[in-house]
């Protein structure tokens, strides 16, 4: 029930505390919230809100819980999850509770690619300034700008791609819950192509940034024996790579995309 | 039954969790629900205070806690099973000689308690 993860994240969000910590907090208090809340609807057969407000009740006010809580967190993890205040702006880029992959996406694309675009002009100018009389000549500052006009172009692609590649797993790898038959076949078979898919924009983008590498430093990379080991490792790697990133939109389904309201008052008992 | 509750409650909840893991492992409802048993309905205690404390007795090394392997069949979040320690059954039979002592001195003071 959505109003008691809710209740559990209004205690576990403000902690501070290493995520692992969280989560296991987050898991053990829902278990006894369901418990409870499954006692008191048992109790109010009839009044399903009573019976939450009566659970919540039980359970404690959401401040005090978190105030017993944090002081089991130990004081060097407190320490190392202390907000860092130049950091701030920074949270502007991470997904709000409630919005949407898309609008994040949207949303974060827009200014990663303004951020970039900015640091590549500068470069230019750069370039344009202090080098054109000394390298005249040389093709390999015209190899690096294209690197990195390219990487500009390519980076909300390349950031935010794999993220919805993720929740399409991560959808497809749900809905196999539940399903039986021909569907539960279906949807794990969509949530392996969408892995699929992962591991090769992670293969492609290294290949694309190698390749860009060997014409800014002029060296024959495509047919080299280890430009396609790099490729295939790097696609590879990913796999870890991306099974966190489903993992964090699980984490993010389940709690930290919950839109709660930071009050911790309890509704009271009808 | 006067309820006990507050501090006078909070200050014994260690030794009370101890004593609910003396009958087996336990995760965390289940402790719950043997402790407000075990009290006959006089045990008043805000129920999410009881994690707290189990932290506390995990890092002390009183009780262990593993993660339950499967969902017994049922859906949701996986339970935490508590089990007493060896340290925890030491401390728990400790806190019995403290609390006789106790019953002892405060009831001869108080009289009408042997």
């Amino acid at each position: 029930m959505i109003e008691l993860r809710k209740q559990v994240e209004r205690i576990v969000r403000p902690l501070r505390a290493s995520s692992h910590r969280k989560n296991r907090m987050r898991e053990e208090l829902l278990v006894h919230l369901g418990e409870l809340y499954e006692q008191e609807r048992a109790a109010h057969p009839d009044n399903e809100s009573a019976a939450l407000a009566t659970a919540l009740e039980r359970f404690g006010d959401p401040a005090a819980l978190r105030a017993e809580l944090q002081a089991t967190v130990p004081a060097v993890e407190r320490g190392l999850t202390l907000p860092i205040p130049f950091l701030g702006p920074m949270k502007r880029f991470t997904r709000q509770p409630g919005e949407t992959t898309l609008d994040f996406i949207r949303r974060t694309a827009v200014w990663a690619t303004l951020i970039n675009a900015l640091v590549w002009l500068l470069f230019v100018l750069f370039c344009a300034t202090f080098l054109r009389q000394a390298r005249a000549n040389d093709a390999s500052s015209g190899g690096i700008l294209t690197l990195i006009g390219v990487y500009v172009v390519m980076f909300p692609l390349l950031t935010y791609g794999p993220q919805l590649l993720c929740e399409r797993t991560w959808f497809e790898w749900q809905k196999r819950v539940g399903a039986v038959g021909a569907a539960r076949t279906r949807a794990m078979g969509r949530a392996a192509v969408f892995l699929s898919a992962l591991l090769v924009v992670y293969g492609a983008f290294t290949a694309l940034f190698l390749m860009l590498l060997s014409r800014a430093i002029t060296y024959p990379l495509v047919n080299n024996f280890w430009f396609w080991t790099i490729v295939l490792i790097a696609g590879a790697a990913g796999l870890p790579f991306g099974l966190l990133q489903i993992r964090a939109v699980q984490s993010w389904e389940r709690w930290d995309g919950l839109v709660i309201d930071e009050s911790s008052r309890v509704p009271r008992a009808a | 039954m006067t309820p006990i509750e507050g501090e006078q409650l909070r200050g014994h909840l260690s030794s009370l969790i101890l004593a609910t893991l003396e009958a087996g492992t336990a995760h965390g409802w289940e402790i719950w629900t043997r402790l407000e048993a075990a009290g006959d309905g006089a045990l008043r205690l805000k129920e999410g205070s009881l994690y707290p404390a189990l932290y506390r007795l995990e890092q002390e090394g009183l009780i262990a806690a593993r993660w339950e392997s499967q969902t017994s069949g049922r859906r949701g979040p996986r339970r935490r099973i508590y089990r007493l320690t060896r340290k925890g059954r030491r401390r728990l039979a400790a806190a019995r000689g403290e609390w006789r002592q106790f019953v002892s001195v405060i009831g001869g003071l108080l009289g009408g308690v042997t």
